[in-house]
C-alpha cells in the first residue's frame, strides 16, 4: 500500500524540565515482575503453619516468610480477585489461628527479590546513587504502622521507612522515596541485588535500630518502626497488596501495566510449571518422554528423556518430576499404568534438564509421562 | 523452609561411568526435589546453611546408583 497523504497533527503546551524528571520515560519503568499479582503458576492458596509450612513463594515472585513464628499461627496466602479500580489480583494474607503473643525472635514478612545485574542502572556505590520510589495498593482489617525496608545483599546494607493504615479494609495508595546508596555494593551477577521487605509481624529483635538512611546491616534494622502486630495476633484478620511498583527517581508515576503474556515471560526465569497453574494431579501438563538404554526393546535402563525450559533461567533450578496423581519424585509407566518413585533428575542446567533418572528404573523404548516444576528463585 | 530429608545422588552415564554426588534428593515442604549443586540455587544454600548448623545431614549416595 502506497502512503499519500500523511496529516500531523500539532502538539500544543510546554513540557517541562520537572515533568520529566522521572527516571526512565519509556516501558519497563517497574523493576517489580508481576507486581499486578497476576500470575500464581504455583496456584491460588497455600496454607501456612507454625508447625508446618512457614515459608515460601504462592503469588510469582512473592515470598512469605514466618521467622521463629512457631507457637500458636497458621493462615491463608492466596491470590483474590479483591482489588482496587484498574487491577484484578492482590495477594492477601488471611489469620485463621492467631499467634497469642510476638516473641522477641519472631518476624512475619513479605519479600520479593530482584537479580543484581538488572539494578547496575542505580549506580550503588558511586556519588551518582540513584534514588528509588515504591508505590503500591495496601489493605488491611488491621490499621497501623507497618515497616517496609531494602535490604542490599551484596553491600550487607539496609534503609526503611513505614507506611500507616488509617482507615481498616480500605485500599490505599502509599508511595515512600528512598535515597540512592553512596557507600552500597551491588555486584554485576545473577545474584541478589535487592530485597524489598513488608513487614506484618515484628518482635523486638528486629526493630530497634534506625534504618531511615543506609548503613551497615544489624538486625535491629530489620522492621524498625514497624508497631502493629494485628495482623497475626488478631483471628481472621487480613492484609493484602498490589499494583506494586519500584522505579528509579523520585516520582511515582502511574503503575506499568504489562500483559498476562509478559509477566508470565519474566516470572519463568524464576519459576516454571508445566501443568495448568496450581495443578499438579492431572495428566495436563504432563509431557510423554521415552525411556533409552540398550537397543534391546523393554530392557531396563537409567534414564528418560530430560526437558529444555522455555526460558533461560537465572540459575540452575530445584527440578521437580511430579507424576500425574500428584506424586513428587516420581513417573507413570504408559505401557503398564505403573507409578515409578524415587526418580531424580541428571544434569540440570539454567536452560534444561539432560534425563529423569533411576538406576534400572526404565525399560528401553517404553513411554513415560511427567510433569516438572524449575524453580531458580532468589 | 522445612527440609526433612536429603541424600546424595550418584549417577550412570551412558558410557558406564559413575558420577558420584551429582544431585541431591531432598524432601522440603514434604516434596521430594532434586536440587543441584550450586550456591546460586536457594535450596542448595539452605541446606549447606543447615548443614554447617548441625540441623541437618545428606545422607550418603546408595552404593549401587
Amino acid at each position: 500500500m502506497a502512503l499519500t497523504k500523511l496529516n500531523v497533527r500539532s502538539i500544543s503546551g510546554d513540557i517541562t524540565a520537572d515533568q520529566l524528571d522521572v527516571g526512565q520515560l519509556g516501558g519497563r519503568r517497574n523493576l517489580i515482575i508481576n507486581g499486578a499479582m497476576q500470575v500464581a503458576q504455583r496456584g491460588t492458596s497455600k496454607s501456612f503453619a507454625h508447625d508446618a509450612i512457614n515459608s515460601g513463594y504462592l503469588i510469582d515472585r512473592f515470598d512469605l516468610e514466618l521467622q521463629a513464628v512457631n507457637d500458636e499461627l497458621d493462615g491463608t496466602y492466596s491470590q483474590v480477585s479483591d482489588a482496587p479500580d484498574g487491577f484484578s489480583s492482590s495477594l492477601k494474607w488471611t489469620t485463621g489461628t492467631p499467634e497469642t503473643t510476638i516473641d522477641a525472635d519472631e518476624n512475619m514478612r513479605l519479600e520479593y527479590h530482584i537479580e543484581a545485574q538488572d539494578l547496575q542502572h542505580l549506580k550503588y556505590g558511586t556519588s551518582s546513587a540513584q534514588s528509588l520510589t515504591l508505590s503500591f495498593w495496601v489493605k488491611s482489617s488491621i490499621t497501623g504502622t507497618y515497616a517496609i525496608s531494602l535490604y542490599q545483599a551484596d553491600g550487607v546494607r539496609m534503609i526503611g521507612s513505614t507506611y500507616t493504615i488509617s482507615t481498616a479494609d480500605t485500599w490505599q495508595y502509599v508511595t515512600l522515596t528512598f535515597a540512592g546508596d553512596i557507600s552500597g555494593t551491588m555486584n554485576n551477577d545473577t545474584g541478589e541485588g535487592l530485597r524489598i521487605i513488608w513487614t506484618l509481624a515484628s518482635g523486638s529483635n528486629f526493630n530497634v535500630t534506625d534504618n531511615t538512611s543506609w548503613g551497615a546491616f544489624v538486625l535491629g534494622m530489620f522492621s524498625y518502626g514497624h508497631a502493629q502486630n494485628g495482623v497475626i495476633t488478631t483471628a481472621s484478620a487480613t492484609w493484602q497488596i498490589t499494583g506494586i511498583q519500584l522505579e528509579v527517581g523520585s516520582v511515582a508515576t502511574p503503575f506499568e501495566h504489562r500483559s498476562y503474556g509478559e509477566e508470565l515471560a519474566l516470572c519463568q526465569r524464576y519459576y516454571y510449571n508445566s501443568h495448568l497453574d496450581g495443578d499438579f494431579s492431572d495428566y495436563n501438563g504432563q509431557i510423554m518422554v521415552f525411556a533409552a538404554g540398550t537397543s534391546t526393546f523393554g530392557a531396563t535402563c537409567t534414564v528418560a528423556t530430560g526437558r529444555e525450559y522455555p526460558t533461560t533461567m537465572r540459575a540452575t533450578p530445584t527440578v521437580t518430576l511430579y507424576h500425574q496423581d500428584g506424586t513428587s519424585g516420581a513417573v507413570y509407566v504408559i505401557h503398564t499404568g505403573a507409578k515409578i518413585t524415587g526418580v531424580t533428575v541428571f544434569g540440570p542446567t539454567s536452560k534444561g534438564f539432560l534425563y529423569a533418572y533411576k538406576a534400572n528404573g526404565f525399560n528401553t523404548g517404553f513411554a513415560y509421562y511427567y510433569g516438572y516444576t524449575a524453580e531458580a528463585e532468589l | 523452609m522445612n527440609i526433612t530429608s536429603a541424600q546424595y545422588c550418584n549417577f550412570i552415564a551412558p558410557n558406564g561411568a559413575v558420577i558420584q554426588n551429582a544431585i541431591i534428593q531432598v524432601t522440603i515442604d514434604g516434596i521430594t526435589m532434586s536440587v543441584p549443586l550450586d550456591p546460586a540455587n536457594r535450596h542448595y544454600a539452605e541446606i549447606m546453611r543447615q548443614v554447617e548448623a548441625g540441623e541437618l545431614t545428606i545422607e550418603p549416595a546408595d552404593e549401587n546408583v
